[in-house]
């Protein structure tokens, strides 16, 4: 197993094998059709030098000290002058949209924040992304206290199991037919959206259907769904509430049309996430740490 | 990414909006923000209200980005801050966040423990009891029944605006230093200068915004109410500091008393209340230290899961949230016992806290200004303008920093100041 958080920063040698830059980022694309997430791309960063962003094709080997690219390819061939406007529809940075950001595990039933990335060396010398560390050991172990990070043990949560909550992880994840969030019935959606703020568990929503999220709505807690339709334009709240049952409609509309705006207000911040339903699990151990 | 509308701009959707702002703006009114404002007014008068008029602007400023960068990202200042910085510059913000955070609960149960004394209720009766009492409210989940009858009590402070227009003061004064800077070159002013900005301005204010702007699950569309909200919570904030100041340079410096306890501080409210000054004084100072108490432990534990990475709050029981609740119980520990040691001042707590607040601040100003000015975590709500550099930091401090440098020492300077900065610098 490998470790995003070890990997990043390596140097990364030329042809010449002179230093030519660090690993900054490694990208993974969501929207292939079957089989397991590759790495695809390196982002290197440079001293004075505009970003390169080095397909895996052009990675002669991958070690834990450095990585060599081949000699047949010019560096400069590589470089970009955009992270965003470089990186395909479907393809993510693990380092920026992944690594210390939020994310919602799907199985758990929780909201973590990803402590690392797991990834795991294939056939081809291929790199594969695993799933997402979370929990304090991980954040320890970065921190140089590896004695004390022993202690916490291991958490982690498999990649088909999480959803992101990143600005890009979310868009590209509701956009790629494979990503989770398309599979998940009604009350596994549920309980995602009562994690999700408001505009990224509307988007959830409108990605799914009116049917789907009408059952949704149903299943959720009264406080989620009611914000949700409330945060919707007319027309879709409309669209939703007309696939529900007629009497279960009639109770959502009754309920919009009366929802006071400061019922409920606290002035002081007493809780942040929605009242769990479920012991988070601890699963999947990430096994090996070596690198 | 696609957004969903919020259909029209109503009082009703104002309504809706209103609170973060407002509060976190209010709660800066809390007793070691008037025993700060007080000092201002008794030692040195009208004549360093410009100070409170750019604090007043980096409030609007700061507390604007920390609210737009909840709504935008729907996470907390720390957890923010991890995500961009990674885990150990944000392990610092966190350790700069805890540090004052907990000199804030010092100087609200400092407020408590002045407040009860003017009663003639002692400090080892006082303070363990408030501790205990905002513990069990806040972690048994029913502050809520309580915190409008405590905001109430501490409305009391708008009778300083009562009081300052009462008290005849030097109108022409008070305007003359509130647009023209000057700055005695000694200490004393400077400490003063800074407390005044780290009461303002706070980190556990920044971090309380964001964090309810996220629980109100604002959305993108209601920022333009949230910055009315906001803008409303620094104006009035700016408005009683304003009339603290006015009240205490119109009483106490015009008859040259200094403040060394909370009876002292009572007096800039005379010129309403009368005999009943102390009274109301003590009212105010112990609605507003109860209220205000409470936050700071509860933004620290927060703030600690959101950096480990742990789902926790209030409303779980111990055995799953043991970090959340171990942290709240040592930060209300701390702070209460640090009032209990035997013969400190309590002035002096409550106007230290705030020069700690001040220095701290800076790190945490720095973390903000990338975070709003990072693409990736903001979007199209980015700020404009280049990377954050020493040059583009908060205007306070620079100012403070020219005037101390051009300014000449000023030959009416009261020595009063001087003991407490000597407290502030060895405590």
């Amino acid at each position: 197993m490998l470790l995003l958080s070890r990997i990043s920063g390596q140097e990364v040698l030329g042809p010449d094998g002179r230093v030519a830059g660090r690993v900054a980022d490694l990208t993974v694309r969501l929207d292939e059709q079957a089989g397991p997430h590759l790495v695809e791309r390196l982002l290197v960063r440079r001293h004075r030098a505009p970003d390169l962003l080095v397909p895996w094709a052009a990675i002669e080997s991958f070690e834990n000290t450095c990585v060599l690219v081949r000699d047949t390819d010019d560096l400069t061939t590589f470089a970009i002058t955009s992270t965003i406007d470089a990186l395909d529809d479907d393809e993510i940075l693990l380092v920026r949209d992944v690594l210390d950001t939020q994310i919602v595990d799907l199985v758990g039933q929780r909201l973590a924040r990803v402590a690392d990335v797991v990834l795991t060396r294939i056939a081809d010398d291929r790199l594969e992304l695993v799933g997402a560390e979370v929990g304090f050991g991980g954040v320890v172990r970065r921190l140089g206290l590896r004695r004390l990070a022993a202690r916490d043990g291991e958490d982690c949560v498999a990649w088909t199991d999480l959803h992101l909550t990143s600005e890009r992880g979310h868009a590209v994840q509701l956009a790629t037919p494979r990503s989770a969030v398309h599979h998940l019935d009604a009350v596994a959606l549920a309980a995602l959206v009562s994690r999700l703020d408001t505009e990224s568990a509307a988007e959830v929503l409108a990605a799914r259907g009116s049917h789907v999220a009408a059952d949704v709505v149903r299943a959720a807690d009264p406080a989620v769904g009611e914000r949700m339709l409330s945060a919707m334009p007319d027309a879709d709240a409309t669209k939703i509430l007309a696939a529900m049952p007629p009497e279960h409609a009639t109770r959502w509309r009754a309920r919009l049309a009366h929802s006071p705006a400061l019922l409920g207000r606290r002035f002081i911040r007493s809780r942040v996430w929605p009242r769990r339903r479920h012991t988070p699990t601890r699963v999947r151990g990430t096994g090996d740490r070596a690198t | 990414m696609k957004r969903l509308g919020r259909k029209g701009f109503s009082l009703g959707a104002l309504l809706a909006v209103v609170g973060p702002g407002l509060l976190a703006g209010l709660s800066d009114d809390d007793p070691a923000g008037i025993t700060t404002y007080s000092v201002l007014g008794a030692d040195h008068g009208y004549r360093l209200l410009w100070v409170l008029l750019l604090s007043t602007i980096a409030l609007v400023l700061f507390h604007g980005l920390a609210a737009r960068m909840g709504v935008v990202t729907g996470q907390g200042l720390i957890g923010l801050v991890r995500q961009r910085y990674g885990v150990r510059l944000g392990g610092a913000a966190l350790a700069v966040l805890v540090v004052a955070n907990v000199g804030t609960t010092c100087a609200e149960f400092a407020g408590i423990a002045a407040g009860a004394e003017l009663f003639g209720i002692s400090r080892y009766a006082s303070v363990p009891a408030a501790a205990v009492i905002v513990s069990l409210l806040v972690l048994r989940g029913s502050f809520h029944r309580v915190e409008r009858f405590l905001l109430l009590l501490s409305t009391v402070f708008l009778a300083y605006i009562a009081s300052g227009v009462l008290a005849n003061p030097d109108w022409g004064a008070a305007f003359h230093g509130m647009l023209v800077p000057s700055l005695p070159a000694n200490s004393a002013a400077i400490a003063i200068v800074t407390a005044t900005v780290g009461t303002t301005l706070a980190p556990w204010g920044l971090s309380f915004i964001q964090s309810y702007a996220v629980d109100k699950k604002l959305r993108t569309e209601d920022l333009s109410l949230e910055r009315v909200d906001v803008i409303t919570g620094a104006v009035l904030t700016g408005i009683i500091g304003f009339f603290v100041v006015v009240a205490c340079a119109a009483t106490l410096h015009r008859d040259g008393r200094s403040i060394h306890d909370a009876a002292d501080a009572a007096v800039a409210l005379q010129p309403l209340a009368g005999t009943a000054a102390s009274t109301l004084f003590a009212v105010g100072l112990i609605g507003a230290a109860f209220l205000a108490a409470s936050i700071p432990p509860l933004s620290t534990a927060y703030s600690v899961c959101e950096y480990a990475g742990i789902e926790a709050a209030v409303d779980d029981p111990y055995t799953e949230a043991r970090p959340f609740y171990l942290t709240f119980g040592i930060v209300t520990l701390v702070g209460a016992l640090t009032v209990l040691i035997p013969n400190i001042p309590l002035v002096t707590i409550l106007v230290a806290t705030q020069v700690l607040n001040a220095v701290l601040l800076v790190p945490l100003l720095f973390a903000m200004i990338g975070i709003g000015r990072d693409r990736d975590i903001m979007g199209r709500f980015t700020s404009a303008g280049p990377a954050p550099s020493p040059t583009s930091s908060p205007p306070p401090w620079w100012c403070c920093a020219w005037l101390g440098w051009r300014s000449p020492r000023l030959p009416d300077e009261r020595p009063s100041l001087s003991g407490v900065v000597s407290h502030v610098s060895t405590p």
